[in-house]
């Protein structure tokens, strides 16, 4: 009797058996199911938090970790962020598809259907990182060339020369990320004369005046006004971010308190030594490189109801002296120049016949903005060739069995 | 149970001195076109679910005057509303399932669930009327409604719709004195002649500064409430040309009136028609049907002009055919039982014989669900599967195709037991689904929703994918209970094909709702800007692809096999189920359809079953993975 020889497992070295455990199908049975279980809670979980904050919360690179909430109550069960389990699942899919995959005509189709899937999975990511969502809404007969974005905002401090705005200092919505109410952070402003120091920053609040009969000795008032928080809506366009902002000299003396609140329209004045400038918390709005002239906008809904039919905007591109007029509808999108301008919403809700109208456009940049479909396609012609030649071997057998037994 | 409540009432109501309606009558009113819910439709569709949504079914049986008993459909209800509201007053046109509801209102009830008519409700309108105001407020803010209080506002509706109705053609019952005491009466239609005149008078008066003659306001009072009470629910005259919405008769009458209409003359003409007809049925009898029949000319011939008609013939045909109905009652259910049947003696002349039987009733309800879906699809003018109701005649027929093709494959008479079970359970979901809805499936869809490319090659290629999905898991059943009640007497032939085949199904599901799921993220891309948002539908896909995923993954590692694939597939009924259904009862999302609590029920309900079954399975796989005590290696 011969010895046992020892697995084929054991003559291998660490690295290939730390290769062969990331890309092989046990780490990926798991990772799938961890996928699944993440995909279920974050929908459960949707009726609770808004699909804003669970998509911040379980598919966001924000979370390594989280603890899932059902009906209200946290379970004390850490799981993984699906971001990081598909980013794994990622590398688990590239290392199987080289390793465990047969190089041969026969898993052409298996082959074929992992690289459309890696590509999905790429595109995911490029989206993630690198893609920019906002909307624009532009009146009848208007034209605009900027795009706001749907739930960032930002502080912006605006020089005005001759009563118009010169200059736009901006602080950007990843140097507020993080801020709350018991939080304070200054910010340096290397071309302006003075700093801004933030704190009592809210996610969702509204100014409101001091009442004498309410007064609360624990609010923070500026010129009678203070922030009254609101609870964080579900729909994240919904927040209007506040905070307080004191204006610093350099030498870091407080030179005035401001109270900005998106959710108003007036903005701050600062006077600085004869020269105004303007304080303002807003969404964050970014320049779209052509302008887009609102000719016409239609509405329609099916006869005797308030069910929506159609409804399109007809627009003019204007670009380097030039105009291409271009319609705009539902599933029907604009694209140009890397932007995708989509059919998105229009008011005044309920306008009687013949009045003035605006239309919302939402605004998209996605340089992965075509990549599922590229996708798709390879995917399906992969698993259409792999399952077909398995169903095809399958009749045969079946045809080849019948005959032999006749 | 199920089917129980689907079918009519059986039991006689009393009607004294009810007259029915000549053949004649009722087959000209069904045909006659209206507007109603954004489409053209034959009366006879507007009907069937307007009783349906008041009354729980489609049918009323009384006791004629002779004693002989009678079958009143929807359009004779319907006719008995606009025509003889004393009569319709009396059917029984209510469903109560919950007798504190009436005790609620202050009426005496009669049994727990109960159908109860307008003349029993009536002495207590103010109090129902006064609950539902209270409730519709409390909904609007927001407040979860407890069953009685939902049930109070549904009834309080529908009262008020059944009322709206009874008055519609009071316009033309009704006269109208232009003076306070002068025995002087005119129809409607004739004080509509002077409409300008009307109009002239007020301008003066408005222009002095002085108010309307008493008579005048009197008059436009009373032109007031009559073109109201004719303005509710559907609408039967064509409009002039120029115009997209069909007219009630009270904005004909209000349009002539404030001088809106386009074509005053052909809208004093219209209403003159149906005054006539109105007096006819009251006091010409004989020559109702003929001013009907004239109508109804009328309606399709301007229909036709405007292109809006060619639907109409082909919805009554359809309702006619009652296709579903047809394949669930007659295919279906007897394809069930020849399966049962088939099981005495399997092997034996009597087993193929049945096994002959289930294919061809099995074949034959796929045939009428395909005549079904087809023709609904034209009437549409759009791919069959759109709203929630149209994804269950297509999985059934879906799965029964899946099923017959698999047979064929395997000619091992598995696949074939499941065809007509499988075709059972998708039409009954599906009646379900209507009576409990009771609104029209047909009715158009948003703008979102108004791509037949779209719908044609995601909806589609999705629902297909639910239907390969529930068959695998319909195999993976078979499997379990072969195993679990020794069917199968040991054969691993017989075992290796059943996970072939459920495998295959898996496989196949994963084809379809891959690319699906995918081809859903290039239309959601096209038309809300991203390819996927994790809206709960869209992650009741993913889960199905992950499980499909994971069975052939893990089957190809070795994690399961035989048992393993076969509860895996049972599992897949869950997630297709949260997929396909649950998902819409979570209230979030770009795809939710508003859901009952019995619809919840009957989802926790299935949830339970399949729960019930995998353990069943894992119990016993576990069990026979044991040693038995001969020694002998584990099964």
């Amino acid at each position: 009797m011969k010895p046992a020889s020892p697995s084929p497992n054991r003559k291998r070295g660490f690295p290939i058996r730390v290769l062969r455990f990331l890309g092989g199908y046990h780490l990926a049975c798991a990772l799938i199911l961890l996928l699944g279980v993440l995909t279920w809670l974050g929908t459960l979980e949707q009726v609770e938090l808004g699909l804003y904050e669970v998509k911040r919360k379980y598919f966001s690179s924000e979370n390594v970790f989280l603890l899932p909430r059902i009906r209200g109550k946290t379970i004390l069960f850490p799981l993984p962020g699906a971001y990081w389990v598909g980013l794994v699942f990622f590398f688990n899919l590239l290392i199987g598809t080289f390793l465990h995959v047969r190089w041969r005509w026969k898993s052409a189709g298996i082959l074929i259907a992992h690289f459309g899937m890696l590509f999905l999975l790429l595109g995911a990511f490029v989206t993630q990182h690198f893609s920019q969502r906002g909307n624009m809404a532009v009146n009848e007969g208007e034209t605009s060339n900027v795009a706001e974005h749907y739930h960032d905002f930002v502080i912006e401090v605006t020089e005005t020369e001759d009563g118009k705005p010169s200059k736009i200092h901006v602080i950007a919505t990843d140097h507020l990320a993080g801020l709350s109410p018991a939080d304070q952070r200054l910010f340096r402003m290397k071309q302006l004369p003075f700093d801004l120091r933030i704190d009592q920053y809210h996610t969702n609040a509204r100014p409101a005046a001091i009442e004498a009969r309410h007064d609360r000795s624990d609010r923070i008032t500026v010129d009678g006004f203070y922030l009254k928080p609101k609870d964080i809506d579900k729909e994240a366009s919904l927040n209007f971010a506040g905070c307080r902002a004191t204006v610093l000299d350099k030498d870091g003396k407080s030179r005035g308190q401001y109270l900005i609140s998106a959710a108003s329209y007036h903005p701050a004045t600062i006077d600085w030594d004869g020269t105004l400038y303007s304080l303002n918390i807003r969404k964050a709005l970014w320049p779209i490189p052509f302008d887009l002239r609102l000719d016409k906008f239609t509405h329609e809904f099916h006869p005797g109801t308030m069910r929506p039919k159609r409804f399109e905007s007809q627009v003019m591109r204007l670009e380097g002296g030039m105009s291409e007029p271009v319609l705009i509808k539902m599933n029907e999108p604009m694209r140009r120049k890397g932007y995708t301008f989509f059919q998105a919403s229009w008011g005044p809700q309920g306008a009687a016949q013949g009045a003035r109208l605006f239309s919302v456009l939402e605004v998209v940049k996605n340089p992965a903005d075509k990549w599922p479909e590229y996708a798709l396609y390879i995917t399906t012609a992969g698993l259409v060739l792999q399952f077909g030649l398995m169903l095809t071997g399958f009749v045969f057998k079946q045809v080849r069995k019948g005959e032999h037994e006749n | 149970m199920a089917v129980k409540e689907m079918l009519p009432e059986r039991s006689y109501v009393q009607i004294p001195g009810y007259a029915p309606w000549s053949g004649e009558i009722i087959h000209t009113a069904k045909e006659i076109p209206i507007q109603d819910g954004g489409r053209i439709k034959p009366l006879e569709s507007y009907a069937g679910y307007l009783m349906l949504g008041m009354r729980g079914d489609r049918m009323i049986r009384i006791v004629g005057p002779a004693g002989n008993k009678l079958k009143v459909t929807p359009t004779e209800w319907l006719m008995d509303v606009l025509f003889r509201p004393e009569t319709a007053a009396k059917h029984p046109s209510f469903r109560i399932d919950n007798s504190d509801v009436i005790e609620l209102i202050g009426l005496k009830a009669r049994a727990k669930r109960d159908r109860y008519s307008y003349e029993e409700l009536l002495p207590a309108a103010h109090s129902l009327f006064k609950h539902g105001s209270e409730y519709e407020r409390l909904a609007q803010d927001g407040a979860q409604l407890d069953t009685v209080q939902k049930q109070t506002l549904t009834l309080a509706r529908n009262v008020r719709i059944f009322e709206s109705l009874l008055g519609h053609f009071d316009f033309a019952r009704a006269d109208i004195t232009p003076q306070a005491n002068a025995s002087d009466v005119q129809r409607i239609s004739t004080v509509m002649q002077s409409a300008e005149a009307i109009q002239q008078t007020l301008s003066k008066a408005s222009t002095k500064g002085e108010s309307p003659p008493e008579d005048l306001t009197r008059l436009l009072q009373q032109l007031t409430d009559l073109s109201n009470s004719a303005s509710f629910g559907f609408a039967v005259l064509p409009p002039p040309d120029g115009e997209n919405q069909w007219l009630n008769p009270g904005e004909r009458i209000r349009n002539v009136m404030t001088g809106s209409s386009v074509n005053p003359h052909e809208a004093i003409q219209d209403i003159a028609k149906l005054e006539e007809l109105v007096i006819a049925q009251t006091q010409d009898p004989p020559a109702f049907a003929t001013r009907l029949n004239h109508l109804l000319k009328t309606i399709v011939e301007r229909a036709e002009t405007r292109g809006e008609y060619a639907s109409v013939p082909l919805e009554l045909h359809y309702n006619r055919g009652q296709w579903f109905f047809r394949a669930l009652f007659f295919c279906f259910v007897p394809g069930t039982l020849f399966v049962v049947l088939g099981w005495i003696s399997p092997r034996s002349r009597w087993g193929r014989t049945m096994g002959w039987l289930v294919w061809i009733s099995s074949l034959t309800g796929l045939v009428l669900l395909v005549i079904g879906i087809t023709q609904r699809s034209l009437i549409m003018q759009r791919p069959p599967v759109g709203n929630l109701y149209d994804t269950m005649p297509f999985i059934a027929a879906s799965a029964v195709l899946l099923a017959l093709i698999a047979e064929l494959l395997t000619r091992k008479r598995l696949a074939l037991t499941l065809a007509p079970l499988l075709g059972l359970l998708g039409l009954v979901m599906a009646r379900r689904y209507e009576f409990g809805d009771a609104s029209d499936p047909m009715d158009p869809l948003d703008a979102v929703l108004r791509s037949n490319y779209w719908l044609t090659i995601h909806v589609l290629t999705i629902t297909f994918g639910y239907a390969a999905g529930l068959l695998a898991a319909a195999m993976g059943h078979v499997y379990i209970f072969l195993r679990v009640l020794r069917l199968d007497e040991g054969n691993p032939t017989l075992r290796r094909t059943i996970t072939r085949m459920t495998y295959g199904c898996i496989c196949f599901t994963l084809l379809l709702s891959l690319t699906g799921t995918v081809l859903g993220g290039i239309w959601a891309n096209d038309s809300w800007g991203r390819f996927w948002g994790w809206d709960p539908k869209e992650n009741g896909a993913l889960m199905i692809v992950l499980w499909s995923l994971f069975v052939l993954h893990a089957r190809k590692g070795g994690i399961i096999k035989e048992w393993g694939i076969n509860l895996w597939a049972v599992f897949g009924a869950v997630v297709v189920t949260f997929s396909w259904w649950h998902v819409n009862l979570l209230g979030v999302g770009l795809h939710s359809y508003g859901f009952s609590d019995s619809k919840k029920l009957a989802v926790f309900t299935f949830y339970s079953i399949e729960a019930t079954v995998l353990f069943v399975g894992i119990g016993f796989m576990m069990l026979s993975k044991l040693p038995s005590k001969a020694g002998n290696k584990p099964a």
